[in-house]
């Protein structure tokens, strides 16, 4: 999935994310949460960022921010050289359709749904035929290693298999990030191991990768790791990541 | 960066729609109720009225649709009206010598009177068929022709022959087993009184399911000695031309007007009518009904529509989760608002084909327990449908319009 047909729209030198005094106010009449305080944040191509911090520091609100789920209060958000904090909501949708893939920590999966059709969901949204739809969903639940459960509902599914079909569902627009907030939080250390050996994958191949996690072994695995407290970027450090142990393909 | 998104295709969202419907089906068929009673009720009445247009139409044109008659007592709708008309004028024979001299635009004019009485003919005896009375000019306009035989002629009317035709089931009953044509020549009596057969006539059908070929019909001048002369005739008018009916129509009431020595302000004592007459009149009694009718359905299809709409509210409630998941993908707010119009029309539209089929059910059962035809009435299955589908769309735009513009985070959340 790195062959990316549409490359940077504006100068190639600017990162793809580019996040200059991000604000986000929730008033909530007699106080005012400062979930997010001012953050500044760059962020590369094929970078494969870790985010951490304490509970309540503001890494969901930052990856909602990433996301074009939500608007800042203040700052500005330039995704691939457009700015897209001033965007009406249409216009987010449509963003989130060409350029996010989101990955939840509760996998978010049509319940009635089967695979295929919970992967298709985004190029529904972006107009494509039903026949190269169902090519590029089954080419994305191939990459997860799902391919043979495609007309398997989610409660016929284990929860690192649904998580890998909500990765595949997020790949399948061919997203210029990948953000995912807590992907392994509801799996058990085994599966939680599989699917990250996913994100690395994808890495490797070239996708960028923002990821939200508690868990220190799970950073490891990152180039990069930014750390959160009370809404503001408190550390940005490069590491070198963790590599596989094993060249196990998941399925 | 901001294309408008496009809608999800329709067959996209029927599926959804028929998927949610089929998840829930109790409570979708109850959510429709309202949409099947009003739909199966008005499928059922207009395919009634049809039926029965078809019959009245029938017997209205059955003698022609150029003919008009003239009568002493016209419609009346009411008991001061029926005695009004007692006080007028008979018609009388001297009405239509006068007319047949004075009227141009007259082609023929039957001097008619019908009554019932006893038939027999050996031992077969019938009682109380119709007797009609009919002067030679009925040959002329007759439409039902004659299976066998001849009408009478100018002589046998005025010398009051005792010769008479007979209706096929008459035939049939008085000659059992006999060819009708057999019957010709045969010596009958009428109310006692000895008539020869001198020709049977076609079959005019049936109506509302009864045979209309029970009768015999006399020369006028006879049955006024059978019946007397106190009883008013009635003319039947055949103008000169179908183009020329409003004029002899016209000429008509101007000659009864003068014969009757009306003055200009006084009102006809006579009615001038002809079949359009009665079924103008007739279809606007069909069209009342209709017209009440569609007030119980409008207010069927509102109650219909406010549950759908309820339950409309409550499916985006329950899917709230769901819509979240669609705009956290890029589902425009059209996209959703679609996906859920669709729904509520897709529901509203399955209601009302079960109320089609209902409806055509208990017509169908209908017709095969009466008389009535059964008539399938394509427009009133296209009015029904379009009816549904707005129903749907009215009563579904709010909720759709609640759903879009969820906000993707909170209906994330949403449990
Ligand atoms: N919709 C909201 N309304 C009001 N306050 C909110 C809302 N969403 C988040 N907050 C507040 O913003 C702050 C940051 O929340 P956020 O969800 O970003 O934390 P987090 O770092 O993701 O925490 P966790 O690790 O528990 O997921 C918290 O204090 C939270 O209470
Ligand atoms: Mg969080």
């Amino acid at each position: 999935m790195n062959d990316r047909p549409s490359e940077p729209r504006a100068d190639t030198k600017e990162p793809v994310i580019k996040i200059r005094d991000l604000k986000k106010i929730y008033d909530m009449g007699r106080v005012k949460v400062e979930a997010l305080a001012g953050v500044n944040l760059d962020i590369e191509q094929n970078e494969f960022i870790a985010i951490m911090g304490p509970s309540g520091s503001g890494k969901s609100t930052l990856m909602n921010l990433l996301g074009c789920l939500d608007t800042p209060t203040e700052g500005t958000y330039r995704l691939r050289g457009t700015e897209v904090s001033n965007l009406d909501d249409n216009e987010l949708a449509t963003v989130r359709n060409r350029e996010i893939g989101f990955v939840f920590q509760t996998f978010n999966l049509l319940p009635r749904a089967t695979s295929l059709h919970n992967v298709e969901l985004p190029l529904i949204y972006a107009g494509m035929s039903s026949r190269e739809r169902k090519k590029k969903a089954l080419h994305a639940l191939d990459i997860v290693g799902l391919d043979d459960r495609a007309d398997h509902r989610p409660n016929e599914l284990s929860g690192g298999q649904r998580q890998r079909v909500a990765i595949a569902r997020a790949l399948v627009n061919d997203p210029a990030i990948l953000l995912a907030d807590e992907p392994t939080g509801n799996l058990d250390s085994k599966t939680s191991y599989e699917v990250m050996e996913l994100f690395i994958r994808l890495h490797d191949e070239g996708q960028t990768v923002i990821l939200v996690t508690h868990e220190p072994d799970i950073s490891l695995y990152a180039h990069r790791v930014v750390t959160f407290l009370d809404g503001l970027i408190v550390k940005d450090e490069l590491q070198t990541p963790k590599r596989l142990e094993t060249e196990a393909v998941p399925g | 960066m901001a294309a408008p998104g496009r809608a999800v295709g329709l067959g996209e969202g029927i599926l959804i729609a028929l998927d949610a419907i089929w998840a829930n089906k109790l409570r979708s068929f109850l959510t429709v109720v309202g949409n099947v009673i009003a739909v199966s009720s008005i499928i059922l009445v207009v395919t009634i009225i049809q039926g029965v247009n078809a019959e009245v139409t029938k017997i209205f044109t059955a003698e022609g649709a150029d003919i008009f008659n003239i009568k002493r007592e016209g419609i009346v709708f009411s008991h001061e009206e029926a005695m009004a008309m007692r006080s007028r004028p008979r018609l009388t024979r001297d009405d239509a010598a006068f007319l047949r001299t004075e009227a141009a635009s007259f082609d023929a004019l039957v001097e008619q009177a019908d009554g019932s009485g006893s038939v027999e003919y050996g031992n077969e005896s019938l009682g109380r068929i119709g007797i009609e009375g009919r002067s030679w000019e009925w040959a002329l306009i007759d439409g039902t022709g004659l299976r066998a035989g001849r009408y009478f002629s100018p002589p046998e009317t005025e010398r009051a022959r005792p010769v008479a035709l007979i209706g096929l089931d008459t035939a049939d009953n008085l000659f059992p087993g006999l060819d009708p044509a057999s019957a010709i020549g045969r010596r009958i009596r009428i109310q006692g009184l000895h008539f020869e057969v001198i020709g049977v006539l076609e079959s005019r059908g049936s109506s509302f399911g009864f045979s209309q070929d029970e009768f015999v019909v006399i020369p006028i001048r006879m049955f006024e000695r059978i019946f007397g002369t106190r009883r008013s005739l009635s003319f039947a008018v055949k103008p000169q031309g179908p183009e020329v009916v409003e004029e002899a129509m016209d000429e008509a009431r101007l000659l009864m007007r003068i014969r009757h020595r009306l003055r200009p302000a006084d009102e006809d004592d006579f009615d001038i009518s002809d079949s359009s007459t009665f079924l103008d009149l007739y279809n606007q009694f069909t069209a009342g009904i209709f017209a009440a009718l569609v007030g119980i359905v409008a207010m069927a299809l509102v109650v219909g529509g406010i549950v759908i709409m309820n339950i409309m509210l409550m499916v985006v409630t329950e899917r709230t989760r769901e819509v979240g998941i669609r705009k956290a993908v890029g589902a425009t707010y059209q996209q959703i608002l679609w996906q859920f119009l669709v729904e509520a029309v897709t529901l509203s539209v399955f209601g009302g084909i079960m109320g089609i089929t209902l409806g055509y059910a208990a017509a169908a059962g209908i017709a095969s327990f009466t008389p009535l035809p059964f008539v399938l009435v394509t427009w009133s299955i296209v009015a029904a449908l379009a009816t549904v589908v707005g129903v749907g769309v009215v009563f579904g735009i709010y909720p759709a319009s609640r759903a879009a513009k969820l906000d993707p985070i909170a209906a994330l959340r949403h449990e």
